[in-house]
């Protein structure tokens, strides 16, 4: 209850009871001493006016290289999505296994229709053999031919299939040829297995003279589980073969053939149904449809919308269903949402900035179109599942500070996704 | 999926998020216009993930 002020009522009422006009005269003395021009011209002084509108036209000036510089930070944001895009599948399309394989195929459809194939012949006496063909006619001396091609008579040329099974043909390599071809550092042997890829293995015909000839042996003369060349490498003419001595020297495509074998064992060896666990981040661009948001987006408003940087964390496993086919698990222990603001609150111009904390548990399937879920190589994917998330907090901080409401009421948020990643 | 080991994954890539219901329930202290509120996102995301073998 605010208390009566007793002296300025009784000066109040003295004044209104008093009877007395003041002169006129007084009046006019007081309008002359007022000055109002001089108080106007020091008013404009005060105002500096030259100033403001420097000040303003500085502002307006600042508001254009911030245009600018959000057209550049689009256009970089875009450049760096292209490549975040292309990268994977550039993986995919350079993908040498895939190129091999189907080169393996080509070759061994050839092999089928070679004219020494099924007659039983010596296939290094055709046309076919890159050490018959002219090129090694003009390079070679024909002393050397001969020794080449002596080196290179298969022990079993018959039966030549597309298949390269058991029955296939069996290309004894001398020891003391391959002695010499070290092995490329990480890479495996071929182990027997893998003549189920269609890739002829010496060493295990079925008349087993070759049998112990094809050890692969290292650099140190230790001797260790057979390899071999697929065929492709006797109908390259890119480079010459490995097999005889003294001067042959080892083709390009037999430094591409470990890594078939590599990418085969690597596909049998990982098997289906092993879980994945890890961490994952993320940065975000988040945007609240609302309507407010909606009013901010008419150009007549004073309000700006633009999207809130945010983060998250989680805790994520995936298991492969199948060769394309992976379910994702992420439970998002830290997750934000929520969208900035430029507006005019309580008479002041600045960011408003929403911030919604959630927890978060996605459930995804992602497909992997090129069968490579499991190999040991970099593939896409594309992702689509269902979050689901609660409301924990709710933060509204404006330029002068945040405003948390701690407990707030929890929510659904069942949604949507969709993406894609490596 | 990108193999740094034989039992080690870095991934990368990108996901949209949309609701499908309400983002927030509500509460006395909350403005109004979160109750009609959907949220989207998009996450670029980096994840790191080890295989277990049996």
């Amino acid at each position: 209850m605010k208390t009566p002020d007793h002296f300025t009522n009784w000066i109040k009422t003295r004044l209104e009871e008093n009877p007395l006009e003041p002169p006129a005269e007084a009046w006019n003395t007081i309008s002359e001493s007022l000055d109002l021009e001089g108080a106007w011209e020091g008013i404009n002084q005060d105002l500096e006016l030259d100033g403001l509108w420097t000040s303003i036209d500085q502002r307006l000036l600042q508001a254009e290289q911030l245009l600018w510089w959000e057209k550049a930070g689009k256009a970089v944001s875009g450049l760096a999505a292209m490549l975040v895009l292309a990268l994977p599948l550039w993986f995919q399309l350079a993908d040498p296994t895939e190129a091999l394989v189907a080169g393996q195929e080509v070759s061994e459809t050839d092999l089928t229709q070679l004219p020494g194939a099924n007659a039983g012949t010596d296939v290094a006496s055709t046309s076919t053999n890159p050490l018959a063909s002219p090129d090694r006619e003009q390079r070679e001396p024909a002393a050397e031919r001969q020794d080449a091609a002596a080196a290179t008579q298969f022990a079993e040329p018959e039966n030549v299939s597309a298949t390269g099974g058991a029955e296939g043909p069996q290309y004894p390599i001398p020891p003391s040829s391959i002695a010499s071809i070290p092995l490329p550092k990480g890479r495996q042997p071929r182990t027997p297995n893998a003549s189920a890829s269609g890739i002829h293995q010496p060493g295990a015909g079925a008349n087993g003279a070759a049998a112990g000839q094809g050890a692969f042996r290292s650099t140190k003369g230790e001797e260790t589980a057979p390899h071999t060349l697929p065929l492709v490498q006797l109908s390259s003419r890119e480079g010459e073969l490995a097999l005889a001595e003294p001067k042959l020297t080892v083709p390009k495509t037999t430094t591409q053939a470990p890594v078939r074998e590599e990418a085969v064992v690597a596909k049998k060896a990982t098997p289906a149904g092993n879980w994945r666990v890890g961490l994952g981040g993320s940065g975000r661009l988040s945007y609240l449809l609302n309507q407010k948001t909606f009013h901010a987006m008419d150009k007549s408003s004073l309000t700006t919308p633009l999207p809130g940087l945010r983060k998250s964390f989680s805790l994520q496993a995936e298991r492969p269903l199948s060769a394309r086919l992976v379910f994702l698990s992420d439970l998002v222990v830290h997750n934000e949402a929520g969208q900035r603001y430029e507006e005019y609150h309580s008479g002041i111009y600045g960011t408003t900035d929403t911030r919604l904390r959630y927890t978060q548990l996605n459930a995804l399937l992602a497909y992997s179109p090129s069968k490579s879920a499991l190999a040991a190589r970099p593939y896409t994917r594309w992702l689509g599942g269902y979050p689901e998330a609660g409301c924990t907090r709710h933060n509204c901080p404006a330029r002068w500070g945040y405003r948390t409401l701690r407990g707030s009421t929890v929510a659904t948020r069942p949604g949507c996704c969709w993406g894609w990643n490596t | 999926m990108i193999p740094l080991s034989s039992q080690l994954w870095m991934g990368y890539g990108v996901r949209t998020y949309v609701d499908l219901l309400n983002i927030y329930a509500g509460n006395a202290e909350v403005p109004a216009h979160f109750r009609r509120t959907r949220s989207s996102a998009l996450d670029f995301t980096l994840t790191f993930k080890y295989e277990i073998r049996k």
